[in-house]
């Protein structure tokens, strides 16, 4: 007989502390599910086992001499291809870097997870160079959807999104430029969480665009999402982004649900672009909450424009090198992107710059009228995996450039979002956006765990 | 810009900065350079420009 493991984060961590189950236990059960598994879902690029066990036994033996065991102790996880692992080659999901050296040392974020207690699993699939909303990879293959394989997980940080639906490991660690933590969330019916821009120090990451990059946990749970990202706080000297706050735990606030927050609903842009049954997704998350206010955001369309071009001027220019020596090496769907990009007006990204503190300005009155407010991830659910266009009110539009238009124009100004899972009557979810001010994680967390315990799970025809 | 115009920029620009953009990648890549002209467009259209500083901040380390 099979002994039944702990499968949340939250139960690992107790079962390992008091010695009902051992750490080495849990990483050997992971470690089979992903040998088992990891061909259907594409999920894992490297496996680091013994790199894993060594971690476990290390834990186990912390026990066992009385030690004190950290906040993640035996908890299995796994990071995008873009963290350095010590040992591994960064791959950031391309051809071109398998040629780097192997990393020296870890991600700063690695670090801390290894100093909580967690094993690392290894290093996870993602678009190439993060340039990627749909976790298709020509190099690598796709990270497909485990909630059904014939569809995308969304990207770039698919192969983080996999691992965790698939139930190889409870929380991974991926990255969000535009939308790649929220929109995997999104199409694999995930809680994942873009911390505000600035909270996470990307030390030790290979960067995609300086600008808007962040780093983030997915997991299947509100407690365990904020259970690692608590871990993962706090200054580090090697971001010059990154913030000397105080580090603001939010496991502890989850409890305090949300009497006395003002919860909104993104109207405008955000319903006029989203298929029906997002919007009735989001509207089933809105009356959970009490969210009855709808409030308007100004110029989101030009803020995506705005992130489009910071994006794709900043990217290139980072891998303008590449382009002149290796342009053949990239996958065709973002050599293009990068090409162009690299040649764009310097006027244009200047421009869009200058937007960007005039969007944020609009978007502190935002804030004046609310605390939260609700917005769909995606226009739609997951696709499959070769579809390339998409239907909208009778029009036929390409579909990989629309998969991100809710999430850009609020990464944009590095604000802070908790990705939530809700169903409708059909088998695949939907993600919703919960946004909150700057620095404002734990009003977030608050509202996603409020979500959660409104069980928003398939709804019966 | 017509169509000749964005050709023929995309054609110095990559020469300006080394690159070399084969034949069967130069719709793609046109296809994108009008995309992101179009988005400058929606930004022009502000008061960014003129009424905003640039949001990243430069902040030079103390010297010990």
């Amino acid at each position: 007989m099979t002994r039944h493991l702990p499968e949340t984060a939250s139960d690992i961590v107790t079962a390992v502390k008091s010695g009902a189950v051992s750490a080495t236990a849990i990483t050997k059960a992971a470690l089979e599910r992903i040998a088992e598994g990891n061909a259907r879902v594409g999920a894992f690029t490297d496996v680091t086992a013994e790199r894993a066990l060594r971690e476990a036994e290390a834990v186990d033996l912390a026990r066992k001499n009385g030690q004190e065991l950290g906040p993640l102790a035996g908890v299995p996880y796994g990071v995008k291809n873009l963290y350095d692992i010590e040992g591994l080659t960064t791959l950031a999901g391309s051809k071109i870097n398998r040629a780097h050296p192997p990393a020296a040392s870890d991600a700063v974020l690695v670090k801390r997870m290894a100093g909580a207690g967690a094993v690392l699993l290894g290093g996870l699939n993602m678009g190439e160079y993060a340039y990627d909303f749909t976790g298709n990879n020509v190099h690598y293959g796709p990270s497909r959807n485990p909630l059904d394989t014939d569809r995308m997980t969304g990207g770039s940080s698919g192969g983080s999104a996999a691992a965790v639906a698939a139930g190889f490991v409870p929380v991974s660690l991926g990255s969000d430029t535009n939308g790649s933590i929220r929109v995997p969330s999104s199409f694999c019916g995930l809680y994942g969480l873009k911390p505000t821009y600035g909270r996470l120090p990307r030390t030790g990451t290979f960067p995609f665009v300086d600008s808007i990059d962040h780093l983030g946990p997915f997991a299947r749970s509100t407690a365990d999402l904020a259970l690692s990202y608590d871990v993962l706080q706090g200054h580090d000297a090697g971001d010059p982004v990154c913030t000397k706050r105080d580090v603001a735990p939010v496991s502890a606030e989850l409890a305090k649900g949300i009497d006395g927050l003002r919860i909104a609903v993104a109207g405008g842009y955000f319903r006029a672009n989203a298929m029906p049954d997002v919007l009735a997704a989001v509207d089933r998350a809105a009356r959970a909450v009490g969210a009855t206010k709808e409030i308007q955001i100004p110029n989101a369309l030009t803020a995506r424009a705005a992130a489009f071009l910071i994006t794709n001027t900043e990217g290139s220019a980072f891998h303008l090198a590449r382009l002149r020596q290796q342009a053949e090496d990239f996958d065709p769907d973002t050599r293009d992107r990068f090409l162009a990009g690299a040649l764009l007006p310097s006027s244009w990204y200047i421009s869009a710059q200058r937007f960007r503190r005039k969007y944020e300005e609009e978007m502190r009155a935002v804030f004046k009228e609310c605390d939260v407010f609700l917005a769909p991830s995606t226009p739609f659910s997951a696709p499959r995996l070769d579809e390339v266009t998409m239907t909208f009110e009778g029009k036929v539009a390409p579909l990989r450039p629309n998969i991100g238009i809710f999430t850009q124009p609020i990464s944009f100004i590095g604000l802070p979002v908790a990705a939530v899972p809700v169903y409708g009557k059909g088998p695949m979810p939907f993600g919703i956006q919960v946004i909150g001010k700057p620095w404002r994680e734990d009003l977030c967390m608050r509202v996603a765990h409020a979500l959660e315990a409104a069980n928003l799970g398939r709804l019966s025809e | 810009m017509t169509t000749e115009e964005t050709n023929a920029y995309i054609k110095s620009a990559a020469a300006a900065l080394g690159l070399d953009i084969r034949p069967e990648w130069k719709p793609g890549v046109v296809s994108f350079f009008e995309v992101a002209q179009k988005m400058s467009e929606l930004i022009e259209q502000t008061n960014a420009v003129t009424d905003f500083e640039a949001a990243p901040i430069f902040t030079p380390r103390e010297v010990e």
